[in-house]
């Protein structure tokens, strides 16, 4: 039996080390752990903006593995298990404790110097030349845009866009139709580009 | 095949989810249809723009941290399972007397037979197997009788082989001497930090920790410290690692963490710890800090304590000016 580079315990399957997680071995879990967790966080990570966000949906993520192991049926796959309640904590998931401020376009800035101006104009204006700027604000933008979608609109978007999973797969995560699926992509999308309306032109 | 049905493929073909047969009757479609066209026009620009805006990658950093805060909250969800285990156990007792003493008694028989087994019986080469994930180090711990057998667990059971499958936890005394500022030992401190259950091996770790000149390299017991700051059930343990944490400043994560205490900390003298350790005076364009600044405000607002509040004000009129 070969073994893993890092803890030199034996390479298992996933069904392997479920059962010796089962029986309270923590090399197992961990190992099953780390066979999953860098894409449970970076699929938290993608739908969350903070990386403390992210790290809270990671961990409640796996207390619920952890709980539900000793029931989990060993018929079907421990990854679609997995994703399933990732998708589940995603959806449910308050963020800790941050303010939405939505700003739109015409949003007033300026406030603290008292200059007040318009943020579209400062865009236009000679900060344009300064493209990390620009793109920075631009990402500031696509994430309150995804901030106003429902949070499947959001889920699947992010799944979809960001992730690259395929609909047929997010289907069985979040345990709905393929349909469903396609129509919160399509409203995500409609809501998504009428909201970065002003860059998009 | 209708107009919106063009559109839709129009959008899954964005997300290459279109069959060839479809992506040609696409094609023919938008040869013929100007609205298509305009709309295929329009998706291409939204698709560039998110796809050149994309999220920032995942730190392994944050990866790291996560999974040190992961084992922090597996420990203490083991103590409690343990500790309703506990309780259960006194309940079947109670209710079920008449079975105790057999149990025990089979019980004891299979432990008897598994340590025998273990203990007594000379390792041969013809079984690989056997002796899976142990080190050399603990197989003659094992053999000499030094580990301490627990959570014996029997996988498999095969009469006509005589072959027998099972697993058990075998604590074996291991001594380390050497510099308490050695990075192993640091490392190996930080992981009893992390998983130790008794909070007093935990508070002696942290000081043993504190007591060396902390590398800013020392990314792992950072984290372990920073997990134990915000997650370990035990106060004094918490302190402690507040004060160790104070030796990495200035360092983003560690200001992150004394933020999350002031925000989160019910005692009242942790969070006078966390606003002071802060050290604001030192720490340079802090106004810039929005979740720092967004706490600060709320601490103004809400916060019981007066100090607190008044310390919070100060900051603010200061970042003001």
């Amino acid at each position: 039996m070969s073994e893993d580079k890092y803890s030199g315990y034996p390479k298992l399957n996933d069904t392997d080390l479920i059962l010796r997680a089962r029986g309270g071995d923590s090399v197992a879990f961990e190992q099953l752990i780390q066979r999953y967790d860098k894409r449970v966080f970076t699929i938290a990570a993608s739908y969350v903006e903070s990386s403390d966000d992210a790290k809270d949906i990671y961990q409640e993520v796996f207390l619920r593995v952890y709980k539900g192991l000793s029931k989990f049926e060993l018929r079907s796959e421990f990854s679609t298990w997995l994703y399933r309640i990732t998708t589940n904590v995603c959806l449910t998931h308050r963020a800790r404790g941050r303010k939405h401020t939505h700003s739109s376009l015409d949003r007033e800035m300026g406030e603290e110097d008292g200059q007040s101006h318009l943020l579209k104009d400062t865009l236009r204006g000679d900060s344009q030349t300064d493209e990390h700027a620009m793109s920075r604000e631009i990402s500031r933008h696509i994430q309150e845009a995804m901030e106003i979608l429902s949070p499947r609109q959001r889920l699947v978007f992010t799944l979809r866009h960001y992730e690259g999973y395929k609909l047929r797969e997010i289907a069985t995560m979040l345990d709905c139709s393929e349909g469903a699926v396609k129509k919160y992509l399509f409203d995500a999308t409609a809501r998504m580009r009428k909201q970065l309306k002003g860059f998009l032109n | 095949m209708n107009h919106e049905q063009f559109r839709e493929w129009l959008h899954l073909a964005f997300y290459n989810e279109l069959g060839e047969e479809e992506q040609s009757l696409l094609g023919k479609h938008l040869s013929t249809c100007a609205e298509c066209r305009s709309e295929q026009a329009e998706l291409t620009k939204f698709h560039k723009v998110l796809a050149t805006h994309a999220p920032a990658p995942i730190t392994e950093e944050d990866l790291r941290e996560a999974r040190t805060e992961l084992r922090v909250a597996i420990r203490l969800q083991a103590s409690k399972q343990s500790w309703l285990q506990g309780a259960s156990d006194v309940v079947s007792e109670f209710f079920a007397p008449k079975y105790k003493l057999a149990f025990a008694g089979a019980a004891l028989v299979l432990v008897g037979i598994a340590v025998g087994y273990v203990a007594f019986r000379s390792p041969t080469t013809d079984e690989p197997g056997i002796f899976q994930q142990s080190s050399p180090l603990m197989q003659t711990s094992l053999n000499h009788g030094d580990a301490q057998i627990a959570n014996l667990r029997f996988a498999s059971q095969n009469e006509a082989t005589d072959q027998i499958e099972f697993t058990f936890d075998a604590i074996t005394p291991v001594r380390v001497k050497g510099n308490v500022g050695d990075d192993r030992v640091q490392k190996i401190l930080a992981r009893a930090l992390v998983n130790e259950q008794n909070p007093g091996v935990r508070l002696k770790a942290v000081s043993t920790i504190g007591d060396q000149q902390l590398q800013p390299a020392d990314k792992e017991v950072k984290a372990a410290l920073i997990a134990t700051l915000k997650y370990d059930e035990n106060r004094g343990v918490r302190k402690e690692a507040m004060k160790v944490l104070e030796k990495f400043m200035p360092d983003t994560e560690v200001t992150a963490a004394f933020v999350y205490v002031l925000q989160h900390e019910k005692n009242t003298g942790m969070k006078i710890a966390a606003i002071n350790s802060l050290n604001l005076s030192k720490y340079h364009e802090y106004e810039k800090d929005e979740k720092l600044m967004d706490v600060l405000r709320e601490k103004v607002r809400s916060d019981e304590n007066n100090y607190i509040r008044l310390r919070a004000k100060a900051a603010l009129q200061e970042a003001r000016q």
